[in-house]
Formats: C-alpha cells, sequence, structure tokens
C-alpha cells in the first residue's frame, strides 16, 4: 500500500500542477475570427475606407470572446455566426467606398486627359451617324448617360459596352409558353420605361434569339408593346441598329439602348 | 451602457438559461430581417450575390415557420441571421458593382493615355 501511494500522490500532483498552470485552449472558431479580423485592419485599402460597419465587427468579436464561457454550444455557434457575417459586411462596405473612390479618381483624370487632348487624339474613328459616337467626347456623353439611366434599373440584367446598354429578359422572365412578360418583369420594364422618360434621346432594340421563331417574335412585340403602354413613343423602341451585333438568349430577348441625339435633333447637347 | 445594445440582447437572449427570446422580440426580428431582404431584393442582390440573398431568403421563411410554431428563440434567431444575409447581400452588390464601374472607366482611360502617347499610368 505504502509502494503505491507515493506514486500515485505524486500523479495526482503532476495532473493538478498541468489544470493549472496550461492555458485554455482558444475555440478555433473564435481564433478564426480573431485572424479574420487582424487580416481587414492589416489591408490599407479596408483600414482606410472602413465605417462604423468595421467597429461594429470589432465589438462583435470581442463581446463572443468575451461571452464565450457563459455561452452553451448553440449560442456560441449563433454568436459566431452573426460575427463572421459582420465582418464580411465589414470587408465589402469597405471595398466599394475604395472602388468608388478610385472611380471617381479616375473620371477626373478622363476628363483632364480629354480637355488636353489635341484634336488628333480624338478622331473620327467610324463613319459619321454610325455606332459608336464618331469621337471620344460624344463617346464619354454617351457613356455617362447610358450610365445613368443604367443606374435608374431595378430588377434586370444589364451591361453597358460598346453595342450600348444591353438588356437582358430570360425565357423564365416570361409566362411560360406565353408571349406575355411576368409581373416582376413588368415592374423590371416600368423601371425602363421611367428611365428612358429622363433622356429623350434613348431609343432601344428589342432583338429576339431566334427572328422567326413564333414565341419569340411574340415575346419581343409584347416588350415593345408594354413599353409603349408605358408612354415610351413606338419609334422609340423599334431600332434596328443592335440585330447584326446581339444575340438574345434561347426563348428571351434582349434590348439595346443608345443614346440617338440626331435623330432627336438634339445635337447642341 | 453598451453602444450596440442589438449584439449585447442577441447574445444575452441566446444564454437560454438566462433569458428567453420573447414573442415581441420574435416579431420585431422578423420584420427588420423582411425590410433587409426587400431591400437586398431591389438593389439586385439576387444578380450580383446570389449565395447570400438565397441565405437570405431561407432564414426568413425559417423564422417565419418557427413563429407560427410560437417558438420565439428560434424565429429570433433565424431571423437575426436573415437580417445579416441579406445586409451582406447588399454590400457585396455594392462592392461588385463598384468594382465593374472603376474596370470600365480605367479601360478608357489607359485607351486614351495610349492614343495620346502617355504612358499607361502615372501623370499626364
Amino acid at each position: 500500500m505504502k509502494t503505491l501511494a507515493v506514486p500515485a500522490i505524486a500523479l495526482g500532483a503532476s495532473l493538478l500542477a498541468s489544470c493549472v498552470v496550461s492555458p485554455p485552449r482558444s475555440d478555433p472558431q473564435l481564433v478564426r475570427l480573431q485572424d479574420e479580423r487582424a487580416r481587414l485592419h492589416s489591408d490599407p485599402r479596408i483600414a482606410m475606407h472602413a465605417g462604423t460597419e468595421l467597429r461594429i465587427a470589432d465589438t462583435a468579436v470581442d463581446l463572443l470572446v468575451q461571452e464565450r464561457p457563459r455561452l452553451d454550444e448553440r449560442a456560441f455557434r449563433h454568436g459566431a455566426y452573426l460575427t463572421e457575417r459582420r465582418l464580411r459586411i465589414a470587408e465589402a462596405s469597405a471595398l466599394a467606398r475604395y472602388e468608388e473612390q478610385r472611380t471617381n479618381e479616375l473620371a477626373r483624370e478622363r476628363e483632364r486627359l480629354l480637355a488636353q487632348a489635341p484634336a488628333r487624339v480624338d478622331p473620327v474613328r467610324t463613319a459619321p451617324g454610325s455606332y459608336p459616337p464618331a469621337t471620344y467626347r460624344a463617346a464619354n456623353d454617351h457613356h455617362r448617360r447610358l450610365a445613368a439611366l443604367q443606374a435608374q434599373l431595378s430588377g434586370i440584367e444589364s451591361r453597358l459596352d460598346e453595342r450600348g446598354l444591353v438588356v437582358t429578359l430570360s425565357d423564365y422572365q416570361f409566362e411560360n409558353g406565353r408571349g406575355e412578360p411576368r409581373a416582376t418583369t413588368q415592374r423590371a420594364l416600368d423601371s425602363l420605361a421611367n428611365a428612358m422618360r429622363t433622356d429623350p434621346a434613348t431609343r432601344v432594340a428589342v432583338v429576339a434569339s431566334e427572328p422567326g421563331d413564333a414565341l419569340e417574335t411574340r415575346r419581343a412585340a409584347a416588350v415593345r408593346a408594354y413599353l409603349a403602354t408605358r408612354g415610351i413613343a413606338p419609334e422609340r423602341v423599334n431600332a434596328d441598329y443592335a440585330a447584326p451585333a446581339v444575340q438574345a438568349p434561347r426563348g428571351g430577348v434582349r434590348l439595346v439602348a443608345r443614346i440617338d441625339d440626331a435623330h432627336y435633333g438634339l445635337t447642341d447637347r | 451602457m453598451l453602444r450596440h445594445r442589438w449584439l449585447w440582447v442577441a447574445l444575452v437572449a441566446c444564454a437560454g438559461s438566462v433569458h428567453a427570446a420573447e414573442r415581441e422580440d420574435a416579431e420585431l426580428a422578423i420584420a427588420q430581417a423582411s425590410a433587409a431582404v426587400q431591400a437586398a431584393e431591389r438593389n439586385d442582390a439576387l444578380l450580383h450575390a446570389a449565395p447570400e440573398a438565397n441565405a437570405a431568403r431561407e432564414h426568413l421563411l425559417l423564422a417565419e415557420h418557427a413563429f407560427t410554431r410560437r417558438d420565439w428563440l428560434d424565429s429570433t434567431q433565424a431571423a437575426e441571421k436573415a437580417r445579416l444575409d441579406a445586409d451582406l447581400a447588399s454590400a457585396l452588390t455594392r462592392e461588385r458593382r463598384a468594382t465593374a464601374a472603376r474596370n470600365e472607366v480605367e479601360a478608357g482611360v489607359r485607351e486614351l493615355r495610349a492614343r495620346s502617347g502617355l504612358p499607361a499610368g502615372g501623370a499626364p
């Protein structure tokens, strides 16, 4: 008995000592969140453009670390989910501000370059009356106006490129097997009509994926008719310039919007 | 007084053994989540941040189902997740639109500099 007592006491003492001196193990999720917070603070794009979102995320991480011992597993997982979302919101918001600031700086440089450019730099690139416009200044103006139009669109996929403002309506945005746009698509077309009313020189070509195909032709016609019911004159939605350059998705319809000042006698704009 | 009362309330409410989420908390959380989800969808988050926007909609549905079961804690937690999913979808949509706009303007500046005989970057 005596020969067993000493090793047993020694083992118990060493176990007790290890409980006292070894540091508590860090929760891997907490470590990951803290590392993520440190990464955001070390990124100059985020640190310089972070607003209240990053301060809220910092507080969330600190609170979660502080409250961890008191929280049960479910509550901790919930808190970790919310904290991770807060960190991602902070990152996305800061990067958005950074990109917007860069865009403003580049836009000012573009204006400066256009103002300084000698006449030979802003040459006639294409035949007069064709698209894109013949000079950089006109192209810049059209781009700005189409971008303003795009900013007013809601619930609709659009892309601004060398063809103009290209709006895509897919097959699922129309009633199954029929020509009528769905209610959500009509609301999206309302936003397009409202935007076109703000710039009278905007014209739209409506392109079906398979010209001659009965369903897609009906859908293109339905889109033109709907825009007409929203006060857009038929000649503004019957432009045919886009037909050779644009392919609509299968079963869908594509609209190409352009600025056509000359057509509407707005050349002094 | 903590500045971020909402987080403190959320964490303390989640303690379970100390406080239970009440019906009013769940109603408020669902209302806030619903507003955030609608705002995200109006901002075209379904086009630019589909996974986050869909997660928001799913959590909102879970919150509403839990509410009909009178499970206030489940409902509140799901609604809180929905609200932050929607806020994240909106933030990502803003970031991606801003990046696309910057790329476009940058391409225009590069072309203008090239045609002016200037180097691709730096002062004119």
